[in-house]
């Protein structure tokens, strides 16, 4: 683990939104969600990103995915900024970068089986011919622990955790280097919630996937994290180890926080 | 398969009516009692017969043969219709939601525009500027479809944006067109779909009204709404001449009606939901 080539940069990044006009004439407020936040993710490394729900967490996840655009600040991913680079470039930059997400109901598309869903970061720019593409896809169902004989079926058919699992696969399939996952077991039962996180875990180690982790629950970052950042209003308040943030909290957001958790 | 509740009863009607009508029209192809254009002056106006189920026009022809027929002129224009204005109306839609921004509003403000017209009248102009042709009375009722069609694909679509598969599939590296086709249509399908059976029931209607004002198809071949207009001098003498054509009217768009109201029924996401 190194932090002089980090495989993500966020540096000073900011993003307002604009809320309704509240007078008629009056300027449309606004609300800032991210404020001049920087971090960094050193390869092989698991960051945490903790926060209450509001704090501007998933915010700063979707810019660095690329999904959002900061107002202010560079983010680099192995050095290329998402948000400055080209088209073709950009498409490159998206199979080094893969994200989870929260609800394992609503990341699924009812209407595809699951080895669809799961080839399908296969399908934007790669030379894969399809009978490749398929073995990849059957290759990494088994890996996260879904019988390969089920790609055929649809979302439906399968449960909270599973689903997620088959989201891992398809946030897999391209061998990135960096995952994001966004809440990645507030949804799923608390039994379920360690099999994903063991899941999580265990392909850090196997593909040496440096990851961000967000969440709300300091169980979660306590158990996976290297290094933990606390967000608060949009900005981050505290980044340190997380055994020395855990123990030795510095600001009073994170005291209050590690409060509540022990 | 675990037990399903009944189906809707709007839907069984609905789709008896439609399955006659479809029937009855497809049949005319290859059969009808006898030639639906065969004229025979000496026996008109004949009441219900072994020969003759239900009678004669005015100028001798067969009103089971004309009725046949004028169900395969009101099916193959709504279907033809409503597949063109649904394709163009539901690709706009689809466009506005993927674009957003100014191409949405420009798209949407249009629909706007064109219904402010009344459908039916906007139709008829049509008809009467370009003249009364078969191919004219099909673009016109295509035309009044692709509004209805852009606002419902539209808001449907905007809908299935907002789900995180959409953003998987971003991340995924996949432009908006390739969502759209593989994520949004298959997604939207359903309220499309029960749009296109309830725009059926219009476009039958519209045909009706043009070829009523004689805009239309044309003769010799048969049509509910010339039939209407045709037997309107006679109503005194043969009432049964409007009755029968004006029945067969009611009875599809009813069915058209019923069987969209229905399929709503069954494929709305509050009330159940299918794979």
């Amino acid at each position: 683990m190194t932090l002089d080539s980090p495989i993500l940069s966020v540096d000073a990044v900011s993003r307002r939104y604009r809320l309704p006009r509240r007078t008629l004439f009056g300027p449309a407020p606004r609300l800032a969600a991210v404020q001049d936040a920087s971090l960094v993710v050193g390869r092989g490394e698991v960051l945490g990103i903790v926060g209450e729900s509001g704090s501007g967490k998933s915010t700063l996840a979707r810019m660095v995915m690329a999904l959002e655009r900061p107002d202010g600040g560079t983010i680099r991913i192995d050095g290329v900024d998402p948000h400055r680079c080209g088209r073709a470039e950009l498409t490159k930059l998206r199979r080094r970068m893969q994200m989870v997400f929260q609800d394992p109901f609503g990341s699924l598309d009812p209407r595809r089986d699951i080895g669809w869903s799961v080839a399908e970061p296969l399908l934007a720019a790669s030379g894969l011919a399809r009978e490749e593409r398929r073995s990849t896809v059957l290759d990494m169902l088994g890996r996260v622990g879904i019988d390969p004989d089920a790609a055929p079926r649809y979302p439906h058919e399968f449960s909270g955790g599973q689903r997620q699992r088959i989201a891992i696969a398809r946030a897999l399939v391209t061998r990135p280097a960096l995952l994001v996952a966004d809440e990645p077991v507030a949804s799923l039962d608390v039994s379920v919630q360690a099999q994903i996180l063991n899941l999580l875990m265990d392909l850090h180690e196997e593909f040496g996937l440096s990851m961000l982790v967000i969440s709300h629950d300091l169980a979660v970052i306590a158990s996976i994290c290297d290094r933990v950042a606390v967000m608060k209003s949009g900005r981050i308040v505290e980044t340190g180890a997380t055994r020395s943030v855990l123990t030795a909290p510095a600001h009073a957001y994170t005291k209050e926080l590690v409060a509540a958790f022990v | 398969m675990s037990a399903r509740p009944s189906l809707p009863v709007s839907l069984v009607l609905g789709g008896a009516l439609v399955a006659a009508l479809t029937a009855a029209a497809l049949l005319s192809l290859v059969w009808t009692p006898h030639p639906f254009a065969a004229i025979d002056v000496a026996n008109r106006f004949q009441g219900p017969s072994a020969d003759h189920w239900l009678g004669t026009d005015q100028l001798g022809r067969d009103m089971v043969s004309q009725l046949m027929a004028g169900a395969r002129t009101s099916v193959a224009i709504a279907f033809v219709a409503v597949v063109l204005g649904g394709a163009i109306g539901t690709a706009l839609g689809l466009l506005a939601s993927a674009v957003g921004g100014i191409v949405e509003d420009a798209v949407m403000r249009l629909a706007d525009f064109s219904f402010a017209f009344p459908a039916l009248l906007f139709a008829i102009m049509l008809a009467a500027v370009f003249g009364p042709s078969l191919a004219n009375a099909i673009v016109a009722i295509a035309f009044i479809n692709i509004p209805v069609f852009a606002r419902v694909s539209r808001a449907a679509a905007n809908q299935v944006w907002t789900r995180e598969f959409t953003l998987a599939s971003q991340v995924a590296g996949r432009g908006g067109f390739a969502i759209t086709v593989d994520h949004i249509l298959p997604n939207i399908a359903a309220p499309v779909i029960v749009q296109a059976t309830i725009e059926f029931a219009v476009a039958i209607l519209a045909e009706a009204a043009l070829s009523y004002l004689g805009l239309g198809v044309q003769p010799p071949a048969a049509s509910w709404g010339r039939m209407l207009s045709e037997a309107q001098t006679l109503l005194y003498l043969a009432p049964q001449l409007a009755i029968y054509p004006g029945l067969c009217i009611v009875a599809a768009v009813l069915g058209f009606n019923l069987l969209g109201d229905g399929l709503r029924d069954i494929t709305d996401p509050r009330l159940s939901r299918r794979p």
